[in-house]
């Protein structure tokens, strides 16, 4: 019997991991590693996420003229929907490591989404966090950004072995779609995103940066160490939000105490702000709240481009 | 929780039952009190810090007072006294303070209040032991014994409340055909595990709204489902949690009692107060009704101590005003059924009247679930939208 | 019918020791490998539950 269900796990491991190869975190993992000389990177979640049109961003960048120097761009856009800002740190780090010829990081953010912190532990790596269970992300980095203890570490590295726990997400998503249904019968169904994320949950309020202005969220700090430590310029750009987002939200007190800390951090660090979240005035340029439609995204990369052709991007030696 | 940690099975359950095989008679209760002591000190302290950890020293110390217990003694007594303490100064101090100061502020409120791990448990255990030493029906066993009794961890957290009894035959014997109870054992614990998240937790998709927001907005028949739901999930739950245990304490060759026999579909709440939490049931008899006189006594003293236990029971589940109203509402149903089996006489055998006192008995142990799982005020607001719209 | 139905639950479920009569002629090497991978294809299925939200992206 115990020979039986060992032969069973052993297959269901391997059928698990081929099934598992074309996961969106592992695409977006073998598309770093096959970039070519990429110069720009870009990282962020879905407000990013296959919203970098690289032609528009260079016709921006050309139509700044003089200004741009001739600058043309190579972007890396690692953004990936559904991450948060472990996950992007591991995605951007990955490609720091793959291409060291990378000058400039662009990271996009909404809300309090820069200095939120997040405690994660080796369960809730679930979904696109599951990013952490892949072989190509070292583990003493995984440590250092999630703040893993000892054990955790090791039962990171434990859950790592075993396909059947690192690619568990392929299953767990339809656990998590049936539950989903499930909890929507016979409820009127809360206005969301386009990620399932209501609208009601917007409304968190960043009272430990308020009172301690001193640091961005430890994920982002690891990130940006490494950034500084490679001579890259970074470049915090708050993305285009929609006009109802922006009424309800971006007119409190609040938020505005809020930016004007956050851009002084940035100003300390030597980054550079770009304040985008007004780019897009009109409602129809969004999917929702807060994601770009794709014609939204080319007239974004092309004011973009003009703003990063201003940039001092061409720091590191030899470039 | 505990059990679905792999934790609790790599790091104790496995390595305990191996070496219990392993070593020699005199040496497997202390197996079983070490490995019980290691499990309380690392659960607890994850669950409440050093103060949990600390509280071991119940354990130690009710082992120790234990060693006075002898039949007819008051020392028992005191024993029986100090387990209530325990429980009474750990689960009940906020809410019984509390009600000695209603409606104004509570000075003697405890603010770093925290429950020992298992405390509703081994304090049942504990006065137990001293409730049958003091009667003469337990043997005293040796301080090893008595420590793995009360130290067993498999059944430390949530039952099944054992018996000493009970469970010191099988602990002095030699456990024979280990490969046999492994198989029975993991079987069981894959089967419990099973049911706890393939059942259970899927419900919580359901019981997640049961609050206020949730319950004004919602059509009314999904309610019923959402009730529904709910005593799938507790029954799923709580017999989960009650098959990995047994079948814990199968690895050691040791068994435990049953804590559920098919409960949701018996004919009459009686018969399903014999079938649900079976072990607490029946230390709720031996110890609070008898002793209060039983069925002994004239019918309106029976009703009396029906009602007694069952607000204790309610009581013992949650410190809280609706876990009193739950409590009540089954005391209120076991008199009825009480008064109505007085007067009908024996139960009748016919297909339909059968099936009925079984649907009937589904809706009202159902029905009470609200009361349970949420505070007076929604529940009152859940039982008004279900009935009244 | 019932009766039986139970037996045979509570025996593949670990319950019992003894099997109800619909398997007394199904060798227990059989029933049990089926039973182990079927509990193991639910909990593995099913253990990533919370009510957290977590987004779903593929």
């Amino acid at each position: 019997m115990l020979v039986i269900c060992l032969v069973s796990l052993v297959a269901g491991n391997v059928l698990l991991w081929i099934w598992s190869r074309g996961l969106n975190f592992r695409k977006d993992l073998d598309n770093i590693q096959q970039a070519r000389n990429p110069d720009i990177l870009f990282v962020g979640n879905s407000l990013l996420d296959y919203r970098i049109d690289s032609a528009a961003l260079n016709q921006g960048a050309a139509n700044q003229g003089a200004a741009s120097g001739g600058q043309t761009f190579t972007p890396l856009n690692t953004a990936l929907g559904a991450t948060d800002a472990n996950d992007q740190a591991f995605l951007a780090l990955y490609a720091l490591q793959q291409h060291p010829q990378l000058h400039t990081m662009v990271v996009g953010f909404y809300d309090y989404q820069l200095t939120e912190e997040d405690r994660v532990t080796p369960v809730d790596l679930v979904g696109n966090h599951s990013i952490a269970f892949d072989s190509r992300i070292p583990v003493r980095e995984i440590a250092a950004v999630d703040h893993f203890d000892t054990f955790q570490t090791g039962e990171l590295l434990l859950l790592r072995i075993l396909p059947m726990a690192a690619c568990r997400v392929n299953i767990w998503k339809y656990a998590e779609r049936l539950r989903r249904s499930m909890g929507g019968l016979g409820i009127r169904p809360e206005t969301t995103e386009i990620m399932g994320r209501p609208r009601s949950y917007y409304v968190t309020e960043p009272r430990r940066f308020l009172e301690d202005p001193s640091h961005f969220d430890s994920s982002y700090e690891y990130l940006f160490s490494q950034a500084t430590a490679a001579r890259m310029h970074v470049v915090l750009v708050l993305m285009p939000m929609s006009p109802i987002h922006r009424k309800v939200y971006y007119t409190r007190q609040t938020w505005q105490d809020y930016m004007v800390k956050l851009q002084s951090l940035s100003q300390q660090r030597g980054f550079t702000f770009v304040d985008a979240s007004a780019w897009m005035p009109d409602a129809t340029q969004f999917e929702d709240a807060i994601h770009m439609t794709g014609t939204a995204a080319t007239a974004f990369s092309f004011r973009l481009g003009a703003e990063l052709a201003t940039v001092p991007g061409d720091t590191k030696p030899g470039n | 929780m505990i059990f679905n940690t792999f934790v609790y099975y790599v790091l104790f359950l496995l390595p305990a039952a191996a070496l219990y095989r392993w070593v020699g008679a005199r040496s497997r209760p202390w197996v079983i009190a070490v490995s019980g002591c290691l499990f309380f000190v690392y659960f607890a302290y994850s669950l409440a810090g050093l103060p949990g950890t600390l509280c071991l020293g119940i354990f130690l110390w009710e082992a120790l007072t234990s060693r006075l217990y002898q039949q007819g003694s008051r020392w028992c007594l005191v024993g029986m006294l100090q387990s209530v303490l325990f429980l009474g100064i750990f689960k009940y101090w906020n809410f019984f303070s509390g009600i000695l100061f209603w409606r104004h502020a509570n000075p003697l409120h405890w603010r770093g209040a925290f429950l020992p791990l298992g405390i509703s448990f081994f304090t049942f255990e504990f006065y137990h032991y001293a409730f049958d030493r003091r009667a003469g029906r337990s043997e005293k066993g040796t301080l090893g014994e008595y420590l793995a009794f009360i130290l067993f961890f498999p059944t430390m957290v949530a039952g099944p409340i054992k018996r000493f009894q009970d469970f010191l035959p099988k602990l002095r014997a030699t456990p024979e055909d280990w490969q046999h109870d492994w198989e029975r054992g993991l079987t069981r614990i894959l089967t419990g595990l099973a049911k706890k998240f393939a059942i259970a937790d899927l419900m919580t998709a359901w019981t997640v709204h049961l609050n206020r927001h949730d319950i004004a907005l919602a059509d009314r028949p999904v309610l019923l489902l959402w009730l529904f739901a709910y005593g799938l999930q507790i029954y799923a739950d709580f017999s989960a949690y009650s098959d990995i245990a047994i079948g814990s304490a199968r690895l050691f060759g040791l068994g435990v009692p049953e804590n559920f026999n098919w409960p949701y579909g018996r004919r009459n709440i009686q018969s399903f107060w014999r079938c649900w939490h079976m072990s607490f049931t029946r230390w709720l008899i031996d110890y609070v009704f008898v002793p209060l006189g039983g069925s002994r006594v004239p019918l309106p003293r029976v009703c009396f101590n029906i009602l007694a236990v069952m607000l204790i029971c309610g009581l013992w589940h949650g410190a809280g005003w609706n876990f009193l109203a739950w409590g009540l509402w089954h005391g209120i149903l076991l008199v009825i059924h009480r008064l109505w089996r007085r007067v009908r006489g024996a139960p009748s055998t016919h297909a339909v009247p059968v099936l009925a006192s079984r649907a009937l008995t589904f809706l009202a142990v159902n029905a009470g679930w609200a009361l349970f799982c949420m505070d007076l005020s929604t529940a009152t607001l859940f039982y008004r939208r279900l009935l009244a719209g | 019918m019932l009766t039986n139905l139970r037996e045979t639950i509570e025996y593949l479920a670990g319950q019992r020791d003894e099997p109800g009569p619909w398997l007394l002629r199904t060798p227990t090497w059989i029933s049990g490998s089926i039973v182990w991978l079927l509990a193991i294809a639910l909990i593995y299925c099913f253990c990533g539950q919370s009510t957290q939200f977590t987004y779903i992206n593929f």
